[in-house]
């Protein structure tokens, strides 16, 4: 079960950490082309800073972003109980 | 007096069920979920207006709301008592003593069950593996089952073990080892991947999201 339940958090948050660094690569190459491409393996998108530049160039919150993080955040939050009962 | 024997009795009853919970959480956690996606999901497909097997068979909602838990709980009663009657090792000593019945069950069962699989409606998307999954869990027990039913058989009529292939014992060992581990993988992919579903629709939900953001970005 604890196993169970560590695969499950992390499943999630790996996953929802995929999702958002794909978010962050389109939005990046859409932006800067090839170069946003390359930047987005090196930089990192930081936690407030990349969602508000996304906000103010598109003109759209990024709730997407967010709702993934959120989801990863569960999977953490899944995982560290899982763990804790070891 | 009765009243304290009947006492005694419950909480005995109680410990009974949270020891066998608590020994095979595994069981307890597939038969549970299996539950839960079965009994959760028909009810909103039904509320939803959406045909179900209750439209197919004519069958009350009252029925389904009885039925399901008490089948699931008479199929986790089954598992964990047929469980309770091995131990890992126990296990793997019936599969060195019996290699014949094995491998002519885990032929049939892998040739068998493309066919089974082929043979139901199991929708689409994550459902359909979901469903898979459970067919696959059940025709496994059923056949596991059968093949105790062998086994025991051919040990009343042959006394002495009349195979033994050193392969045969190497296999056995590595499915041993590759199985539980791959099991709780399939397992906790498919709860994770139900669960980032419900949370994505009660979020989109909650917050009315339209998907604007994600069609700004690919230019829709």
């Amino acid at each position: 079960m604890r196993t169970i339940g560590k695969i499950i958090g992390y499943l999630l948050w790996i996953g929802a950490g995929i999702l958002m660094f794909i978010f962050w690569l389109m939005a990046m190459s859409k932006w800067l082309g090839f170069l946003g491409t390359i930047l987005a393996f090196i930089l990192a998108p930081g936690l407030v800073i990349f969602p508000l530049v996304f906000w103010i160039v598109e003109g759209v919150f990024p709730t997407f972003y967010f709702m993934v993080w959120g989801i990863g955040i569960v999977g953490l939050i899944i995982a560290g109980i899982s763990s804790k009962d070891e | 007096m009765d009243e304290f024997t009947t006492s005694i009795t419950s909480e005995k009853n109680e410990n009974i069920f949270l020891a066998r919970i608590k020994k095979y959480q595994v069981i307890t956690f597939t038969l549970g979920f299996l539950f839960f996606y079965r009994f959760v999901g028909t009810l909103i497909f039904y509320f939803a207006g959406k045909e179900t097997f209750l439209e197919i068979y004519n069958l009350s909602v009252w029925f389904f709301i009885i039925a399901i838990p008490v089948v699931y709980f008479i199929q986790w009663l089954i598992a964990t008592w047929v469980a309770s009657k091995f131990t890992s090792e126990t296990l793997k000593e019936k599969f060195y003593h019996h290699p014949i019945a094995t491998i002519i069950f885990i032929v049939l069962y892998l040739a068998d069950l493309p066919y089974r699989l082929s043979g139901l409606d199991l929708g689409g998307g994550l459902i359909k593996f979901i469903n898979a999954f459970e067919i696959i869990i059940y025709y496994a027990f059923i056949s596991f089952i059968w093949w105790l039913l062998i086994c025991w058989i051919s040990s009343k009529i042959w006394k002495r073990q009349r195979f033994q292939w050193n392969w045969y014992k190497k296999t056995i060992d590595k499915i041993f080892i590759i199985i539980p581990p791959l099991y709780k993988f399939i397992l906790g992919l498919i709860v994770a991947l139900l669960l980032f579903i419900i949370l994505s629709l009660l979020i989109t939900k909650i917050f009315h999201y339209s998907g604007s953001d994600i069609m700004k970005l690919f230019n829709y």
